[in-house]
């Protein structure tokens, strides 16, 4: 109430002095105010009290201390009414009364409002109000700090905790020595009242102002949780900062204020804060599994994989049994790039478990980091547990031999197979580990086993052949091959070439064709299989395959030996179109060719077939240019000039000064010698010419055209025998062309020997008929032997049989002396043989004469020929007895017939007389001789294959005339000596090169060499029914040139029909020509 | 024996030095340091000096009394100073007093030889003027001026050694200035008028002798008998030098232009052999002589050396400087045939022995093959073949097996000719591929060798025995480079390259490093360890890891077992480039950026890169090794000669169980050009593991090359051989243990690469005398310190022999160890010796003395001695014969040591690696 709006109700001089008068009597009546203070009637309220005090509240209102006083006791009497009317001037003021007042109304409110309560006063509601009004209505007042607790208090009870708040607060202002309580209390009501931010700030002033850490870190702790409670976690974020900071010499405070901290970091998603303020809490705990835990979680949040990783390691540690700690630690090692331990920890999962991904993880890893030995345990555990796959089998067994233990793997294998047996493709490893490993041996066997087990193929039949070539068993290898060939087909290449290059080092021709041929028709083009097919197509004579193989490679490969040999070949067997179209290929590549001897050689053959001399003479001089001693080419450049005379004879200018240049070389260069003889011929240097023409027949003694052109240079040398003789022997070999029959010989070669040859033998010889054994030395002399000419020979024989058997008194040594002429005609020859035959007994002269004709049938091969003999005292060694004793007399005409060039006939009667030496007839007789037979071999060596057959019948005295006797044992009989009858049919063949022994009667000199015969002949013989048989050996070779050393063997088994007369014999002869 | 007695008691032997005389071009100079003093023609021999170094006299052929018309300065003579001719050698018989030829002699001939270095004078012609000059006095007078001629000589050129050609009447003058006489044709003679060779009568070779007797007697003078008598007739020339020495002269029989090497008081046993080969099939390196031959021959104890057929072929005679030859061609078609078709039978007739393998090169004519006691099949064999006849020669590795391919036809006619194979055929033709005869041999294709899988050879026939047949080979001691003082040789190598490789364990540290930490630090052998500056070097291909590398190496080469070597700076692939090649400069070594080959830089900037950033104080390199295919060209070797490195690598030795055959076994060393490729004896891990394709454990399959190279021939040392990048491999890893501790379990004598080298030089360089006591002597020693003997040669007899230490019987052969002399002399007894002798050792011998017994201890025998190695060292002393109670002991500067007796040998353990000045005694 404003005194600006009181009403003025006199003058003022007046009412001043009026007042100053009433005032002054007042004073001076009224009695003391004193008197008033706490007069003992005021001390207990009562009526009196209380009209007492409503008069000085009435006469001095503003004495509020008896209005306090009144109200006082009104309230204690319970004039709730009044005490509230009297205070209310008062609570309308400021200052120590109006609150006091204030606080009383406040009482009396409270008083109203539970007597209200207390009486059920429906008007709550407004007392509660009122009381609230009373309440805020002093809080605002200066109080005290008893008054400050109890208003506190009475608000808390009223439910106004907010205001308790306000009154703790105003407590801990108040109450200074308390204030971190108050504060406290009132952070509490704070939050009772939902104001955390208030009652965190409030704690947090209780936390600054608290002296004792502990409960400053009480406040501290419950400002951070009214913080959160409020949604600050940002402020309290970083008043936890600040708290950790001040209690950092606190491990308590530490320790309480991390686990909140972590959770407000964490809240604010500041993992690093958090992973720090975990690593600090972790320290106080560090064997707590759940910490560690928490910290490993907090350093995965913060992606520090090292320290995670220790963490994990920890945990592993603190829980070692548990899978998924070493789960755990895996994976955080694999993710901190430590594969080594996570390696170790899949290792341990997958031996605790290797049914999970563990073993596969350990491999993968084992395979990162090179760990053998992790990843060879993982997979063998895993073929015991569930089984390998093919590739783990090859990656296992691989792995052995990668750490130097191949044994190992072998031996895995073997367990491998043993238990699953089925498994091919672990048999096959199997063999090429053992292969890899050099246990050659070993793999062959599983190879083996291979094909019992699973059957042939092409491949394991191919290695195994491999393999035993390795061993060096190429027979076994090749015999492999050849035994699976039907099944290997065209796309088994390793097979074909293995069959090739073994086939090849084997010389097996049909398995080279074959090999070589599938590889070259089916295989990306190789110049090694072309060149070797053919080779092999050559041998095998397949012309047409060579050149098309060749003409194919070439294109292919480009190299020049392909055509070259293929030129080869076609020059010699005369595919000359092939030739030239070889050449033509050739020709577009002239470089390849350009120095190649032997393609010029070629081409120039094919000009000489072509006709084109001038392009050969270039050929031959292209090679010479490259080789100048090229022996082919000097006689190809002679050839030329031989055989390309021209007018102008320049070719002959030119052959005789190659003749000069390259004489010294020719005489120990076969090749050359039959051009020089040519040459010198062409040259007309015949006597130079010759002994080339000698030197050539040497070297190729059987060819016929060349001894037939010798023959025509001694000729021309007027050599008429000697020429005469060499195209007869050319004859006797067989080849001489149609048109080059044998001439006559020329009469003046009859007469006179252009060059008489003399040859002189010395001969050995040892037989025996039955019981006798002759031994007979021989020394003899043949002028022109085989030819016109005379012979004489000398023998002296021992004599010798057991006496029983035969007498040989006077008759163990004979000389034998012969001469011989024989004559020669172009129809047939004659010889005369005269000789004695000197004994102690008796000398015995005999003599034969022999003519043979021969008659040209005109007929291709077809010869007739007819020979009469007839015969004196010819020694007969039908028996013994009659070699011994006896002779005979003969005449015999042979008809003999070459029915065509292989077949021949011949057929002989004879009429003989038997007698004993001196004279004595001891029978006479016929024989018929037949045979027929045919050459199975024409040319050298001949072989020939006969049937033959033999009757004889003869007409013999009855008894033996008295000399023969005596030299026989008694009992004998004239058929000890001679037969009546004889026949004999039996087959024979006979293989022959020449005459071993006559060597040198019947050929030239240039054409010595060596001779041999073997021949047999089975068959039956009548009477005495029984099985015969003949065999003779011959061999004759030259010693030293112009010589023959000839051995012979014979064998008889019965012989002239006597009993018990079988025949052997062997002959040493030595013949010596002198020309 | 007895004849060896008397032979060693005869006068010549005992004092007289012995002489050689060769005038040829070509002078080997290796075979006339055998003797104690030579005679030569000077312009032959450009450097005395050679000779001289090996303790060799050497005598500048000098004519006094003749011109010669060859002679530089000839036409600058008077010819009035001309007596008259020589006519049987063309030269001019010189008047003696006149000064201007004096003058001529002393200023020209001599004082231009002394220049040269020569200092002795064999003086010849001394008295052509008795020739010419029949007149008494005149004949004094020319007497009197060639004494004084001498004289002057003396003063002209002081300390001249003048050895007389006869000169017998100048001796009562001047003896005291002659240091011998020589006088020719005491037995056999040369006429130069008719050019051959004549007897001496008795009457001229009494007159001879008498004046050599009085020469040797009354001026004790030194006395050498010059005899003529054709090379082929080496068995009379041994007997005639037998007859001169036993009247107390010493014999030279060789050939009137005594160019060929004669019989002496010693005769040199040629111990190198001729091997001819075709330069157009594929060069030496890979020719059949040098893959197939040299090695038996080495093991024989031949040296070999190596012509081009195709090129020119030596035209002296061979005899006495060749043991033989031997060819191996191809095909028969050498281009100039005739040419070499001739030389042979030249060197046939000469008698040299010819051994001739695969093709003889050329068609054999009849004439030849009958020079050859061969005839020509005419008659083409016809099938089915069949061999008839096969003796203990064939056989060897395979049998032979029938093949008609490249079949020669020809069958032995003559007696003395011996066929070791006989095929005939189905028509009887016979043919006759491996012969041997008094000319030498032929074994021909196909039944040499074998082809079998992949090309893989094996020997048909022995080629031991058939070389020793062929070409009738004496057995001689075998200088040895596999063994010493009993011990096998053992060498470690690692090529450098893989050396960043890194290894296929955990960790993948780098290959060098695993050899560091798991090899080289675990297996105290002396290793050569090389490196390749463009793997570990900062301008290399990883510039980036070369700290890394560097630090390796470094720690490598400071290990001091290790040699170091260096292995080039790109790794040439090919060193001597194929003519038109179409590859790449890049693609014949490393691709180091911007780098283009060069020589100098491979070898010479490798080395320098070495010795500066790698190798400790103290050490360089000592060893170049080869890399790529290993075939270093003439200037690439002497490039390594003149950084004074040893060079290694080449060869491809590997013989395992599956293919154990000699012809895998490669030789020693292949000359290039005059310089020596050395060979590494046994190839490396490449090779044993498919060229490091596969199976890279397959190194330790080199235990079957080290079995198989020992038994039943030791042929190679124990060679462990490597790369780097074997530390990357597990298996390899494993391997090289697996390899070195079977060597640690060996008895072996380990050396570094660059000692190996050195012996085969020794090796190729060695030569052998045989001297008429039938003592050998060799010379030409270094480093090598073995020869081998066939156990009938029987044992080295102590107490005659000079430098020799002992002895080891082992299956292989009789080892004798040398004491490292250059010089040795051998006397052989049949029975082993009974003085302690040196049986084996881990170290090389540097000193072995033995003392004289003294007369107041005589049973005890003491040995200086020193032994040097690389590891402690272990000795063996061995005595056949051991007293009870008898007792070795060994006082060196370490104090003393004990011998402990086992196996009938003391055994002496050193802690050290070096004995020191020691002594060995035994009681």
């Amino acid at each position: 109430m404003s005194a600006t709006k009181r009403q003025k109700l006199a003058q003022p001089w007046v009412l001043l002095l009026i007042t100053c008068v009433i005032v002054t009597t007042l004073v001076l009546i009224f009695p003391r105010k004193s008197s008033f203070e706490s007069p003992t009637y005021l001390a207990r309220p009562d009526v009196l009290s209380i009209a007492y005090l409503r008069v000085v509240v009435r006469f001095w209102p503003d004495d509020h201390e008896a209005r306090l006083l009144l109200a006082h006791q009104l309230f204690t009497l319970g004039y709730l009414e009044e005490a509230h009317e009297t205070l209310t001037p008062l609570i309308k003021l400021r200052g120590t009364h109006a609150t006091r007042a204030r606080l009383m109304a406040l009482d009396i409110s409270l008083s109203q409002f539970r007597t209200g309560n207390d009486h059920g006063n429906d008007d709550h509601t407004a007392l509660q109000h009122a009381l609230n009004q009373a309440l805020e209505a002093v809080i605002m007042d200066h109080l005290s700090v008893t008054d400050l607790q109890r208003l506190a208090k009475l608000s808390l009870e009223l439910g106004q905790p907010g205001l308790a708040t306000t009154l703790y607060t105003r407590l801990a202002d108040t109450d200074t020595a308390h204030r971190p309580a108050w504060l406290a209390e009132a952070a509490r009501w704070a939050l009772a009242t939902r104001q955390p931010a208030q009652a965190s700030h409030l704690y947090e002033q209780a936390t600054d102002t608290a002296i004792n850490t502990k409960d400053a870190l009480t406040y501290a702790l419950l400002s951070l949780d009214a913080l959160r409670a409020a949604n600050q976690e940002a402020s309290a974020l970083q008043r936890v900062r600040v708290y950790l900071q001040r209690f950092a010499h606190s491990p308590e405070g530490i320790r309480e204020l991390l686990p909140r901290a972590l959770a407000l970091a964490l809240a604010m998603k500041e993992p690093l804060l958090a992973r720090n303020w975990g690593r600090q809490l972790l320290a106080y705990t560090p064997s707590s599994a759940e910490a560690v835990a928490r910290q490993l979680n907090l350093e995965l949040a913060a992606r520090d994989l090292p320290a995670a990783l220790q963490l994990a390691q920890r945990m592993t540690a603190l829980r070692s049994d548990d899978p998924r700690q070493h789960l755990q630690l895996a994976q955080i090692a694999e993710w901190a790039g430590h594969p080594t331990i996570a390696l170790s920890e899949w290792l341990w999962l997958a031996r605790h478990d290797p049914g999970n991904n563990a073993l596969d993880r350990a491999v993968l890893l084992g395979r990162g980091l090179h760990d053998n030995q992790a990843i060879i345990e993982m997979l063998t555990l895993r073929a015991h547990t569930k089984g390998l796959k093919h590739n783990e089998i090859i990656e296992l067994v691989n792995l052995y031999e990668h750490i130097g233990e191949p044994e190992q793997a072998t031996s895995f294998l073997r367990q491998h197979v043993t238990n699953t047996p089925r498994d091919r493709q672990a048999w096959e490893l199997l063999a090429e580990v053992q292969e890899r490993h050099n246990n050659l041996a070993d793999a062959i066997e599983v190879w083996h086993e291979i094909e019992r087990r699973f059957g042939l193929t092409v491949a394991a039949s191919t290695q195994q052949a491999k393999l035993m070539w390795r061993l060096n068993q190429p027979d076994k290898a090749l015999a492999v091959l050849r035994n699976i060939s039907h099944r290997a087909s065209v796309k088994d290449i390793a097979y074909w070439q293995l069959l090739g290059e073994l086939a090849w080092r084997q010389e097996s021709s049909a398995d080279i064709l074959l090999a070589y041929r599938t590889l070259w028709q089916n295989q990306t083009p190789d110049m090694l299989v072309a060149e070797r097919l053919m080779i092999a197509s050559r041998d095998q004579g397949n012309t047409e395959e060579v050149l098309t193989t060749a003409t194919t490679a070439w294109a292919h490969f480009r190299h020049p030996r392909l055509l070259l040999s293929a030129l080869d070949l076609a020059v010699q067997t005369a595919h000359w179109e092939d030739a030239t179209r070889l050449v033509t290929l050739a020709e577009q590549e002239p470089p390849l060719f350009a120095s190649s001897q032997n393609y010029w050689l070629l081409r120039a053959r094919l000009a000489n077939h072509d006709k084109n001399p001038q392009q050969a003479r270039s050929a031959y001089q292209q090679v010479l240019s490259i080789n100048p001693g090229n022996s082919a080419a000097r006689a190809g450049l002679l050839w030329h000039f031989i055989d390309n005379p021209t007018d102008a004879g320049k070719e002959k200018v030119d052959l005789a000064h190659y003749l000069a240049r390259w004489q010294d070389e020719a005489a120990t260069d076969e090749t050359l010698w039959s051009a020089y003889a040519a040459g010198l011929h062409a040259l007309d240097r015949l006597e130079e010419a010759l002994p080339w023409y000698e030197r050539q027949a040497h070297a190729t003694p059987r060819n016929t055209a060349w001894l037939l052109s010798y023959a025509d240079a001694l000729d021309q040398a007027n050599r008429k025998d000697a020429a005469w003789r060499l195209r007869q022997h050319a004859q006797t070999l067989g080849g001489v062309p149609k048109d080059r029959p044998l001439p006559p010989l020329p009469p003046a070669a009859m007469a006179v020997h252009t060059k008489t040859s003399i040859v002189a033998h010395l001969e050995w010889r040892a037989h025996n008929i039955g019981t006798l054994d002759i031994t007979q030395n021989n020394v003899g002399v043949a002028i022109n032997p085989g030819h016109t000419g005379l012979e004489f020979h000398v023998s002296l024989r021992d004599l010798d049989a057991h006496p029983q058997q035969l007498s040989l008194t006077n008759k163990n040594s004979e000389l034998d002396v012969a001469v011989s002429a024989t004559l020669h005609s172009p129809q047939g020859q004659t010889h005369l043989l005269l000789g004695i035959n000197q004994r102690d007994d008796h000398d015995l002269p005999y003599a034969k004469l022999t003519h043979r004709h021969t008659v040209p049938t005109g007929l291709s091969g077809s010869r007739l020929s007819a020979q009469t003999s007839l015969s004196i005292n010819e020694l007969s060694e039908e028996s013994t007895a009659l070699r011994v004793g006896g002779a005979r007399d003969r005449l015999a005409t042979t008809l003999f017939a070459n029915l065509t060039q292989r077949e021949y006939f011949s057929a002989t009667l004879s009429g003989q007389h038997y007698h004993e030496r001196k004279g004595e007839t001891l029978g006479n007789g016929y024989t018929t001789d037949m045979e027929i037979g045919t050459r199975l071999r024409l040319g050298t060596p001949e072989w020939r294959i006969r049937v033959q057959g033999s009757w004889s019948k003869n007409r013999l005295r009855n008894d033996l005339p008295p000399a023969l006797a005596a030299t026989l044992p008694s009992g004998a009989d004239i058929n000890t000596v001679l037969p009546d009858h004889y026949a004999a049919l039996g087959a024979g063949t006979t293989l022959q090169r020449d005459e071993p022994g006559a060597l040198m009667t019947t050929l030239p000199t240039s054409t010595m060499t060596h001779s041999y015969i073997a021949d047999a002949w089975v068959g039956w013989l009548w009477p005495a029914q029984h099985f015969a048989y003949n065999l003779r050996l011959g061999l004759g070779t030259s010693l030293f040139g112009r010589d023959e050393l000839s051995l012979n063997a014979v064998h008889a088994s019965s012989l002239g029909g006597v009993p018990g007369q079988a025949w052997q014999g062997l002959t040493l002869r030595y013949n010596r020509r002198f020309d | 024996m007895l004849l060896l007695l008397l032979l060693s008691c005869s006068p010549a032997h005992a004092k007289n030095p012995s002489v050689a005389f060769f005038y040829g071009q070509s002078t080997p100079l290796d075979l006339l340091v055998q003797f104690d003093q030579v005679v030569v023609q000077p312009e032959h021999v450009d450097d005395p000096a050679a000779l001289k170094k090996g303790g060799t006299e050497v005598f500048a052929y000098l004519s006094v009394g003749e011109a010669e018309p060859f002679r530089s300065g000839y036409n600058d003579l008077d010819k009035r100073w001309f007596l008259g001719t020589n006519h049987g050698w063309g030269s001019d018989i010189v008047d003696l007093t006149q000064p201007g030829w004096r003058e001529y002699l002393l200023e020209k001939r001599i004082a231009t030889l002394w220049a040269k270095g020569y200092r002795g004078f064999f003086l010849d012609t001394l008295d052509s003027y008795l020739a010419v000059i029949k007149n008494p006095a005149a004949q004094a007078a020319q007497t009197h001026a060639l004494a004084e001629l001498i004289r002057t000589m003396h003063q002209r050129f002081p300390g001249i050694r003048l050895l007389f050609n006869r000169g017998f009447e100048i001796l009562p003058e001047v003896a005291d200035l002659a240091v011998g006489v020589v006088a020719e044709s005491l037995f056999h003679g040369w006429s130069p008028v008719d050019k051959r060779y004549v007897p001496v009568s008795e009457q001229d070779r009494a007159w001879l002798t008498n004046r050599l007797q009085e020469a040797r007697d009354h001026y004790h003078l030194p006395v050498t008998v010059v005899d003529y008598l054709p090379p082929q007739q080496r068995d009379l020339a041994r007997q005639t030098a037998r007859q001169i020495a036993d009247l107390g002269f010493t014999p030279w029989i060789a050939n009137p232009g005594l160019d060929y090497m004669g019989v002496g008081a010693i005769e040199v046993v040629p111990r190198r052999v001729l091997l001819l080969y075709d330069g157009q099939e594929q060069g030496l390196a890979y020719s059949a002589v040098h893959r197939f031959l040299a090695l038996p021959l080495e093991h024989l104890g031949y040296a070999v050396d190596y012509r081009d057929v195709r090129n020119t072929l030596p035209e002296h005679v061979l005899t006495g400087r060749y043991a033989g030859i031997a060819t191996w061609l191809r095909d028969d078609e050498l281009p100039e045939s005739k040419r070499y078709r001739h030389w042979l039978l030249k060197q046939i007739d000469e008698g040299m022995k010819i051994a001739i393998f695969g093709h003889p090169g050329f068609s054999l004519d009849k004439t030849f093959l009958a020079r050859l006691g061969l005839a020509p099949v005419l008659t083409l064999p016809r099938a089915p073949l069949k061999i008839t006849h096969a003796d203990d020669l064939m056989g060897f590795e395979t049998q032979p097996t029938l093949q008609n391919q490249t079949l020669s036809l020809w069958y032995a006619v003559e007696p003395d000719v011996r066929p070791h194979l006989s095929i005939t055929a189905a028509n009887s033709v016979r043919i006759d591929p491996v012969i041997t005869a008094p000319w030498g041999g032929m074994a021909l294709n196909p039944y040499v060798l074998d082809t079998g899988f992949a090309d893989r050879r094996h020997w048909i026939i022995n080629p031991f025995m058939f070389l020793q047949q062929a070409l009738q080979l004496p057995t001689i001691p075998a200088p040895d480079l596999t063994t010493e003082n009993g011990q096998r040789l053992l060498m470690a190598h690692i090529d450098g390259d893989g050396f960043p490789s890194r290894a296929e364990i955990p960790g993948t540290p780098f290959a060098a490093q695993i050899v560091l930490d798991e090899i080289l630090k675990v297996y105290l052998f002396p290793t050569t360890i090389s490196i390749i500056e463009g793997e570990t070097g900062p301008a290399g291909l990883y510039p980036a890891l070369s700290p890394q590398l560097e630090t390796i190496a470094r720690e490598i080469f400071r290990l001091p077992l290790v040699e170091i070597a260096s292995h080039s700076y790109s790794h040439p692939f090919q060193w001597h480039k194929p003519q038109n090649n179409t590859m790449k400069d890049s693609e014949y070594h490393f691709n180091i950026p911007g780098y283009v080959f060069d020589l100098s830089r491979e070898i010479k900037g490798s080395v320098e890169y070495i010795n500066t950033r790698l190798a400790p104080p103290g050490k360089t390199v000592r060893v170049f090794l080869w890399s790529g295919d290993a075939l270093p060209d003439k200037d690439a070797l002497a490039m390594t000669q003149q950084l004074g490195l040893a060079n290694l690598n080449g060869g491809n030795t590997v013989m395992t169980t599956e293919h154990s055959s000699l012809t895998q076994a490669y030789p020693a060393a292949r000359p290039v050009d005059g310089l020596l490729q050395v060979y590494a004896p046994i190839t490396n891990e490449n090779i044993y593991t498919n060229l490091w394709h596969s199976s890279f454990y397959g190194y330790r399959n080199v235990l079957d090359t080290f079995h198989l190279t020992d038994t039943p021939r030791r042929l190679k040392p124990i060679s462990i051989y490597y790369h780097f990048y074997s530390g990357s491999k597990p298996a390899a890893i494993k391997a090289l243990h697996e390899v070195y501790q079977w060597a640690r379990d060996q008895e072996t004598l380990p050396i570094w690469i660059s000692e190996y080298s050195t012996r085969v030089e020794d090796f190729e360089r060695l030569t052998l005398a045989r001297r008429l006591d039938g003592h050998w002597q060799i010379r030409g020693l270094g480093a090598l310190r073995t020869l081998r003997l066939a156990p009938e040669m029987g044992w080295p007899d102590l107490a005659h022999s000079r430098g020799v230490a002992g002895v080891r019987d082992l299956p292989q052969g009789r080892y004798v160890s040398l004491s490292g002399k250059s010089s040795a002399l051998l006397s052989l007894t049949p029975q082993p010796p009974t003085t302690p002798y040196l049986q084996q050792a881990n170290a090389t011998v540097l000193y072995w003395q033995p003392e004289e017994p003294s007369s107041d201890q005589p049973s005890q025998t003491s040995i200086q001695l020193r032994l040097q190695g690389h590891v402690p060292i272990h000795v063996a002393i061995a005595a056949t014969r051991i007293a009870a109670g008898a007792a070795c002991r060994i006082i060196w500067h370490g104090g003393g040591l004990d011998g402990h007796l086992r196996d009938a040998a003391w055994h002496f353990s050193f802690p050290v690696t070096d004995t020191g000045e020691a002594r060995l005694v035994c009681h």
